[in-house]
């Protein structure tokens, strides 16, 4: 047996990789804690994979799905409730805070599975963050995952106002290239600004 | 209700840990939390008391209740120990309110009378800052329309006094574990030192990864990484 020199530095690079990854995670989950942190009285209710699977469990066969399952942030959706609103049903004028992540906007999910080396240059991709504020305008309760966030109408421009009929919801959106989010201060300055567009456009008072 | 459990007990558990420290380490933790001009800049402390929840009484007539600060800390600070309090109001998952703040600090000059000196008095909020960072104008401006007076006061986040606690110099062994249990005690209730975005360039190159360094070996370039 003998090492193969190519592949053993494509691993050497393989292994900085994961840890650079892991640094950038770490960061990445920081930026969403303080970012939800600007917002009182809202907490955590859940996330997901935007475009992938999540994670196979212990007793799923991950080799049976994408290997991007295994790398769910790059690109997640965060969401954020009040207290004391129903974690799973959005009633009417309740509202839920969305942190979108998109690590590379180069990735592309067409079946079958893609791969990676044919993917649009890094360079020429972005890595963003996209915050929205999503309320539930309809009479009868939806659920907010799959009810309301799922069956959204994505914006192609930024700021985006968002009215549907179909699920009923308004929303409101900014997007955030990750490079300009490097500090504390940016992030807080860049969520300021969220919220004063997002209480104006969609009448929300976020102190309350 | 669940909230104010967990506040009480976080409080107790970080401020009973502090009062372990010398007055120089609690003080430069106080100051580095809260990082305002208007304290005093010395470095010498020494700690005088630190009560947790009094029930001041005096002002009953006035206030039409009784008033219980979450906790008052007494230091005598500088080369002419200057004696300071700070009456702290902590705040985990609720806002910090306004009437609440002036009302502790209107029972406290009941309360100490010949103690009371109102430039040597602050108020320190802790935790509950509002979203829009403005709590402390809001404080100024309603304190004057109600004493004829700004009140003295200074307000930071829990993650503020992880960090200062992160920064402090411990002077001595016993201190260092003081300072560690008080981190586990704010991380246990989720309060963690953010790493920010600006520092991955770094942290890659710590990992053996120059900016760019991908990049060129997909140019086709020799991998120098």
């Amino acid at each position: 047996m003998s090492v193969d020199p190519a592949l053993s530095a494509a691993l050497a690079d393989v292994r900085k990789a994961y840890r650079l990854l892991w640094s950038y995670q770490r960061r990445l989950l920081d930026t969403i804690g303080l970012i939800a942190g600007e917002f009182p009285g809202v907490s955590f209710a859940s996330w997901q994979p935007m475009d992938f699977y999540p994670p196979a469990r212990k007793s799923v066969n991950p080799a049976d799905y994408w290997a991007s399952d295994l790398l769910p942030l790059m690109g997640a959706d965060f969401f954020y409730l009040r207290h004391g609103n129903d974690r799973s049903m959005a009633q009417r004028g309740e509202w839920m805070l969305v942190i979108n992540v998109t690590s590379d906007s180069g990735y592309e999910v067409e079946s079958p599975e893609p791969d990676p080396a044919r993917f649009e240059p890094a360079e020429e991709c972005e890595s963003s963050l996209e915050l929205y504020i999503v309320k539930s305008t309809g009479d009868v309760p939806v659920r907010w995952t799959d009810g309301l966030w799922d069956r959204m109408e994505w914006p192609d421009d930024f700021p985006a106002s968002i009215l549907m009929e179909s699920p009923a919801l308004r929303a409101f959106g900014m997007k955030f290239d990750i490079a300009e989010l490097g500090t504390s201060d940016a992030v807080i300055a860049a969520v300021a600004n969220f919220k004063a567009s997002a209480a104006a456009d969609l009448q929300l008072d976020f102190t309350a | 209700m669940a909230f104010g459990r967990f506040e009480d007990l976080l409080t107790a558990t970080v401020f009973e840990r502090l009062a372990y420290l010398s007055g120089d380490t609690l003080w430069g933790i106080i100051r580095d939390t809260f990082a305002v001009p208007a304290c005093p800049k010395e470095r010498v402390a020494k700690l005088k008391a630190m009560q947790f929840w009094p029930m001041w009484s005096a002002a009953t007539d006035t206030l039409g209740k009784s008033v219980e600060p979450d906790v008052v800390l007494q230091m005598l600070i500088g080369e002419s120990r200057e004696l300071w309090t700070f009456i702290i109001e902590c705040k985990l998952g609720r806002s910090q309110d306004l009437i609440q703040l002036c009302d502790e600090w209107e029972a406290f000059r009941y309360e100490a009378a010949g103690e009371y000196d109102p430039h040597r008095t602050m108020l320190l909020a802790l935790g509950g800052l509002w979203s829009d960072r403005r709590l402390l104008p809001a404080l100024a401006d309603y304190s004057q329309k109600r004493f004829g007076k700004p009140l003295f006061g200074a307000a930071a986040g829990w993650s503020d006094l992880m960090n200062a606690v992160a920064r402090a110099s411990a002077a001595s062994s016993s201190e260092a574990r003081v300072l560690v249990d008080i981190r586990q005690a704010l991380e246990l209730h989720g309060h963690r030192i953010a790493s920010p975005l600006r520092d991955l360039a770094g942290a890659a190159r710590a990992i053996g990864v120059r900016a760019g360094c991908f990049s060129i070996s997909q140019r086709g370039v020799p991998d120098e990484c």
